[in-house]
């Protein structure tokens, strides 16, 4: 189930063990180009490791995994932002990319710098360094940095949880706002029930046990634009995915 | 400020004491005869400074060197850092006096081989766990990146683990300063200089024989002396080098 007709990647019957304890079981799921998918579940319920596992730095011990694009083509945003304090902003943002001369040269880098700093609001503060930044333009240096690989997807590991309630509105939106304007796939990883019915097309939604439960498919709960609170489409979801739970013997989440 | 103030009021409440109370001189010199002796020996204890000063001094840069190459080793390698650690414990905790002895028997002779050992052996230890636990320090986020992006380990520690390490390896460089000058003085008073050179701590027993205490007490100056100019210049270094990596007045008590 993907909102186009290529695959990026696709995992079959994946599982992942970790000193004896079995993290992922029986994951069987497919990311398209365009597509938006949240991993939805309880903390230590393995949806940071299938992303390891979609990066292919996790080799599964189980399972197949298929990929139509390479590493090269993803890219990671994580809950810190993990800035080099020692770098300013169009540095950092680069870092990356200045390291592998062969994608520096495949595209006119400055004019992609300048594009994306403006799209995430930070052409004027290039030159600021981490340390003179807030924790929202921290973030969204973060996904600067993510977005000037021209990655075909983004894999997005809870990065909107560390941020005051304002800012991860306002982060949510431009994420919006940002796949409007590259089509970059993106898998999200929240344990926001709300973030995941706001931001993607599809919703994981894992057990703690490390197994897919249900993929529920987000327009099927909104008759029409998303919005963000009390609306009947985030409460719908909510309601899902509880019950999804319940039924299979999970605890609730505060989300 | 301060402390030059409290310096200065507790040299003249030394000097009171010493002729309100007419303390004997082989108890408690007067700050004046101390600073007498200090012009009247001036030419061998520069000579015994300039002796002392050279043994901390390859001490401390052999010392700098070897903690840089065995933490980083035992970064990148669990082996070396299991085969290593049991020594570390023996650095730690086996006192340089016990060692001394041995040392004399293999560097007969050369004495300044033998002390410079002893002082290393003192201040090596603060530099491996720090060089270690600074390049452990490097934002697991970040090198996942460089992974990913199939960026080469040599580029990876060039351009991410080095600096990250920076503050915590700096913070080793200031105490292993001020123990090399430790263990040269501790090395000296066991060890001997072989009678070819002679540094302060003998200058300081010399003294403490004949009960010259205004003597000893120069010698101690210049010893003291010694030890707060390096506190004082590798402190001004550290901060300065973590000022201009952005790394801020308190990262050495962060990480």
């Amino acid at each position: 189930m993907t909102s186009s007709e290529e695959i990026l990647i696709r995992c079959e019957d994946v599982g992942v063990d970790f000193h004896g304890r079995s993290i992922l079981s029986g994951i069987n799921i497919q990311v398209g180009g365009a597509d938006r998918v949240a991993l939805l579940g309880p903390s230590g319920c393995g949806k940071s490791t299938l992303l390891n596992v979609f990066s292919g730095l996790l080799i599964p011990g189980k399972g197949r995994v298929q990929r139509s694009i390479s590493a090269r083509d993803m890219s990671f945003v994580f809950q810190e932002p993990s800035l080099l304090p020692w770098k300013n902003v169009e540095d950092n943002v680069q870092v990356l990319l200045s390291l592998m001369p062969e994608k520096a040269q495949s595209t006119d880098s400055q004019q992609r710098m300048r594009d994306i700093l403006t799209q995430v609001g930070l052409w004027e503060r290039r030159k600021s360094f981490p340390d003179e930044l807030s924790g929202g333009m921290k973030m969204r240096a973060a996904i600067a940095r993510a977005l000037i690989l021209s990655p075909r997807l983004l894999l997005l590991d809870e990065p909107f949880s560390a941020l005051d309630d304002i800012t991860r509105e306002k982060l949510q939106d431009d994420l919006l706002d940002l796949h409007a304007i590259n089509r970059v796939s993106y898998v999200l990883v929240t344990h926001n029930m709300e973030e995941a019915a706001l931001l993607a097309d599809r919703i994981v939604v894992f057990s703690s046990l490390g197994a897919i439960i249900a993929e529920l498919k987000v327009s099927d709960f909104f008759s029409g634009e998303r919005v963000r609170r009390d609306s009947q489409g985030v409460a719908a979801v909510r309601t899902s995915i509880r019950a999804l739970w319940q039924k299979s013997g999970e605890e609730s989440l505060n989300a | 400020m301060r402390s030059a103030l409290v310096v200065v009021i507790v040299l003249l409440a030394w000097q009171l004491v010493c002729q309100i109370f007419t303390v004997p001189s082989w108890l408690l010199p007067a700050p004046t005869s101390v600073v007498a002796a200090l012009f009247s020996d001036a030419p061998v204890l520069m000579k015994s400074f300039y002796f002392t000063a050279k043994v901390t001094a390859v001490a401390f840069f052999i010392a700098i060197l070897t903690g840089l190459v065995v933490g980083f080793l035992s970064h990148v390698s669990r082996g070396v850092r299991d085969g290593i650690f049991p020594f570390t414990i023996l650095l730690q905790t086996t006192p340089v006096v016990s060692v001394a002895p041995l040392l004399i028997v293999w560097f007969r002779n050369n004495a300044f081989a033998a002390l410079v050992v002893c002082a290393w052996l003192v201040c090596v230890y603060p530099m491996i766990s720090a060089s270690y636990s600074g390049f452990r320090n490097t934002d697991p986020n970040l090198k996942r990146m460089f992974r990913l992006y199939g960026i080469s380990p040599w580029k990876s520690v060039w351009h991410l683990e080095v600096p990250s390490a920076l503050p915590m390896i700096l913070n080793g460089i200031r105490i292993s300063g001020g123990l090399a000058l430790v263990g040269a003085i501790g090395a000296e008073f066991v060890a001997g200089t072989g009678g070819h050179e002679l540094g302060l701590a003998y200058r300081l027993l010399m003294a403490a024989y004949n009960q010259e205490t205004s003597k000893l007490f120069a010698a101690l100056f210049v010893v003291s002396g010694f030890g707060i100019l390096i506190h004082f210049l590798l402190a001004k270094c550290e901060k300065f080098a973590l000022h201009k990596l952005r790394f801020g007045a308190n990262s050495a008590a962060r990480v």
